[in-house]
């Protein structure tokens, strides 16, 4: 596969505008017209990440209620339980699994074509994976969360992911913002990402986020067969410039530890913090990456994204963040002589 | 005859998920009307403690973050194995509370006369280690100062209050002897001569292997998770305290069989030697919509009638 030394990228969903929102639900409106928004906000959205500079883009999941009751929507056996909230004033609508689960169809298949079509960059297209559709759903079915998950990923995930192949899709991320939450069930997050995609020839990342320690990742994620780690850092790393170690006490602990195991797959580093209004100076973006590629030791294993969706900031928030994330990487790439 | 009381933080109804979402101007009277509503709902259901559900709280430990001299708001951190995440406090000086915060997030005016009013507060531990220490030179200081700012508080409000619940998922993991004789000595201190029914309650882990240090606690009730650790686990030891089984599961929309809690009751029940048992919900119901948790707390009520009769 092709070496991309510092490619930025987005990694998950961007808000929608409240227009677009209240005529999605306005139920007047019909269902033609209403597709045709969808479109319109894909169009926009790709648009826009290509033009601030991402080198890998998507549509923002502009088609998308949201990563996980999208998918559970779709999914014959589970059944919409009620929001909860997942803090302060955020919630996400929770699923019930009550049978077995059946695949219905490839849930993510036209949005993917949509942006095939349009897009003049390089695509990665995010599914959500079997461990967070488990872990985020309540069992009243299954035995075990382990026969629960596992049965996601060979009857739901694994043809999903085929059909996106078949159609095109050469680089998909996996999401599982779930993975850590029980740090004793990592070898099932593994054995659930293996069977997704097992027999199934394409580049695979897998996107964690907001984990107390990704040391409860290691030495499990070893058996894990994807070429690339899309994390979240700049939540948890300091505002201040430099490549120091103790500048950059986000990034530090995860990115020693991936060396120490001789790893070679990519990570994807989040140098945005997807929870905070305020952007991110350029200059502190830059050295994020610089202190990445400083301790790997390969610019080539570095790309570069935000922490996760910047669905919980305003579009212009969101927007003005990408373009210090693409001009922040353009400064390391030119400080490593790349450019 | 067994009691029944719900703990922590309510889930929010479908009305005030939108109203916070759409930031309502009139949410405050919402929150209020709410907690008026959810009040009655513990009464209607026989709840023998009734507690402030809690809705207006950002996360478990939110009114400590911001009130706290000493503590700074950190990055949005995950609550335990949820997928609930939390302001985490970060110590930047030496704590201390105006005394005020229980008084000022607790909806003491909104309940009826001669209710037994519970109150959830998380121990010491639990806050020391829900935090990140930039300040202390050692977790006994950390964690003594905590014991101290609850103790405050607990001064302020303990009048009007007839069961001060500690919620204590952290401490339901500490495994050390020292470290556990160390904590007790912090509880002794906040408890002490409180003169109000108290309750140390483990969630979330299991202490099969530390309920011998736990019953040693200077609290009156022991609650156990018996959801996330199944009865078989634990060996029989006489228990000379009153124990809140956690039997109901907080966070599966699964319904528990009637007979099956009855049935495990009856097993608590001999494996400790306990003739006063209380049953609560394994956690807070925050983590299943408020559908299901109002249809538990139906089901608590039933148990408890069946129980009597």
């Amino acid at each position: 596969m092709k070496k991309f030394p510092i490619a930025t990228q987005e990694i998950g969903s961007i808000r929608k505008p409240k227009w677009l929102v209240k005529l999605l639900q306005d139920k007047d409106i019909s269902e033609k017209i209403k597709q045709t928004a969808r479109d319109y906000m894909s169009l926009l959205n790709l648009k826009m990440f290509e033009d601030i500079g991402l080198d890998i883009v998507y549509d923002g999941e502009a088609k998308r209620v949201e990563m996980y009751e999208y998918s559970i929507r779709r999914i014959e056996g589970i059944t919409l339980a009620g929001r909860i909230r997942s803090w302060d004033n955020k919630y996400y609508n929770k699923g019930r699994c009550i049978k077995k689960v059946k695949y219905k169809g490839p849930y993510h298949l036209d949005e993917f074509v949509f942006i095939k079509n349009n897009a003049r960059k390089m695509i990665k297209l995010p599914i959500t994976g079997a461990y967070t559709l488990a872990d985020w759903s309540y069992n009243e079915f299954y035995k075990s969360k382990e026969d629960f998950t596992i049965d996601l990923s060979r009857k739901i995930i694994r043809p999903l992911i085929r059909d996106l192949v078949k159609a095109g899709a050469d680089f998909i991320q996996i999401d599982e913002p779930a993975a850590t939450t029980h740090p004793d069930e990592m070898d099932l997050v593994v054995d659930s990402f293996n069977e997704s995609i097992k027999g199934i020839n394409a580049k695979f990342g897998v996107h964690i986020c907001y984990s107390g320690d990704y040391s409860d990742i290691y030495p499990h994620v070893l058996e894990m067969k994807n070429h690339q780690y899309e994390l979240e850092f700049a939540n948890r790393d300091s505002w201040s410039k430099g490549v120091q170690h103790a500048k950059r006490n986000g990034y530090n602990s995860f990115l020693k530890t991936f060396r120490e195991y001789g790893e070679k797959k990519e990570i994807g580093l989040g140098v945005v913090d997807v929870h905070v209004d305020e952007i991110e100076p350029i200059e502190i973006i830059r050295d994020r990456i610089l202190y990445a590629v400083k301790i790997v030791d390969d610019p080539n294993s570095i790309h570069v994204n935000p922490d996760c969706g910047l669905r919980t900031r305003s579009r212009e928030t969101s927007f003005a963040k990408l373009k210090n994330m693409v001009n922040g990487a353009k400064l390391a790439k030119k400080a490593l002589g790349l450019i | 005859m067994i009691s029944i009381w719900i703990s922590g933080i309510y889930p929010r109804s479908e009305p005030l998920i939108e109203a916070t979402r759409t930031h309502d101007k009139t949410l405050q009277q919402l929150f209020k009307n709410e907690k008026i509503k959810l009040i009655k709902i513990q009464m209607k259901n026989k709840c023998d403690y009734i507690s402030d559900p809690l809705i207006d709280w950002d996360d478990h430990i939110r009114p400590f973050t911001d009130n706290l001299k000493g503590v700074e708001k950190g990055a949005l951190t995950r609550y335990y194995e949820n997928n609930t995440f939390y302001r985490q406090p970060i110590i930047t000086n030496k704590i201390s509370t105006s005394g005020k915060i229980f008084k000022n997030n607790i909806c003491f005016n909104l309940f009826p006369k001669r209710t037994k009013i519970k109150i959830d507060v998380l121990d010491p531990f639990t806050l020391y280690d829900l935090s990140l220490n930039e300040f202390y030179k050692s977790e006994e200081e950390l964690i003594g100062d905590f014991g101290k700012i609850i103790r405050k508080e607990l001064l302020q409000i303990k009048d009007n209050v007839d069961l001060i619940q500690f919620n204590a998922p952290s401490l339901a993991k500490v495994q050390e002897k020292e470290q556990l004789n160390m904590i007790k000595k912090v509880m002794n201190n906040v408890t002490k001569g409180l003169n109000v029914t108290t309750c140390l309650n483990l969630w979330g882990s299991d202490i099969s292997n530390t309920i011998n240090e736990f019953i040693e606690f200077p609290v009156d009730i022991i609650g156990i998770d018996f959801v996330t650790t199944k009865i078989d686990k634990y060996d029989p030891i006489t228990i000379n305290k009153m124990l809140a089984c956690g039997l109901i599961d907080a966070k599966n929309t699964k319904m528990e069989e009637k007979k099956q809690i009855i049935q495990k009751l009856k097993a608590i029940r001999k494996l400790f030697g306990v003739n006063s048992v209380s049953l609560i919900p394994s956690w807070d119901f925050e983590f299943i919509p408020e559908t299901f948790a109002k249809k538990k707390i139906e089901l608590m009520k039933l148990i408890k009638e069946e129980q009597r009769g």
